[in-house]
């Protein structure tokens, strides 16, 4: 299919129905059907560009976290903060995308634990981020101030995350690795 | 002379709980305050964690409302295994520190 510009798609179907430049009914169902195909083009584009963003934000953390220092461990979760919040402001409709900078999606993120480490590792620091957070709120509530909050509070939740799997990676290697000693 | 079981980090959270009944948070400030140890939040439940797993301490949840949102507190007091392997540990450090000299 030949797509014309979005832009002209929106001139026309905005057109002034007395408009003698104003196509005819039947171009303006075939225009309108096209319109929706390309629509439905750009969200999948967009989709794509925004899964691949973010798979690729994850791996860069999740290597920054493991081998870096903790200036770029902050840079990198801020960053994919940011990529996640700017998508949800300004970019691809795609729903997903604008779920996932929500607290309470972040929150879902931290099942990926196993129980054991989410319940005695992750939830009870989690929880105290979170009062933090509800108080804060409580005391600034202009958009941009609890947009603010949000923002920093979502970092230190896949902070968190982070950190819970490392402690629990380390630990669970220290145990390992004295038990065999002992065994010897 | 047998080694004691606890690391020195156990020991001065199990020294630091005592006999009282105390959150997450508090502990940490207290361990923060007067033992200078800092430690990441994911770093410390997990070292609770271990302690819970080694029944020398035990860990419930406490729930309270803040502006309707649900928050749960994690709180932790000691069991008899703790005590008892607090007051070996500290047994051990004194007898190891009577040889030594007065800090100046």
């Amino acid at each position: 299919m030949d797509f014309l510009n979005r832009h002209d798609y929106v001139v026309i179907m905005k057109a002034d129905p007395n408009d003698e430049s104003r196509p005819p009914d039947d171009n303006r169902e075939r225009l309108k059907k096209e319109l929706e195909e390309l629509q439905r083009r750009l969200n999948r584009q967009a989709r794509y560009a925004a899964c691949v963003s973010v798979t690729l934000g994850m791996v860069a953390m999740l290597w920054a976290y493991f081998s870096g220092q903790m200036a770029v461990r902050i840079l990198c979760t801020a960053a994919l903060c940011m990529s996640l919040i700017s998508y949800r402001l300004s970019g691809p409709p795609s729903k997903w995308i604008r779920t996932l900078a929500r607290p309470r999606t972040l929150e879902l993120l931290s099942y990926i634990l196993l129980p054991k480490a989410r319940k005695e590792v992750f939830e009870p620091r989690y929880n105290e981020i979170l009062e933090d957070y509800v108080c804060a709120k409580k005391k600034f509530d202009s958009k941009w101030e609890i947009r603010w909050l949000t923002f920093w509070f979502c970092v230190h939740t896949v902070l968190l995350i982070f950190g819970s799997i490392n402690a629990r990676f380390w630990d669970k290697l220290i145990s390992t690795v004295s038990k065999l000693l002992r065994l010897r | 002379m047998k080694l004691p079981t606890l690391t020195h980090l156990q020991f001065a959270v199990l020294d630091e709980i005592g006999a009282a009944k105390m959150s997450g948070r508090e502990l940490r400030a207290r361990l923060k305050k007067n033992r200078r140890i800092n430690k990441s939040g994911p770093a410390f439940y997990q070292l609770m964690s271990r302690l819970e797993e080694a029944k020398y301490v035990e860990g419930w949840y406490d729930q309270k409302i803040i502006e309707g949102q649900m928050i749960k507190q994690r709180h932790y007091r000691m069991l008899g295994d703790g005590i008892r392997a607090l007051n070996d540990t500290r047994k051990f450090y004194e007898q190891r520190a009577d040889g030594l000299p007065e800090p100046a």
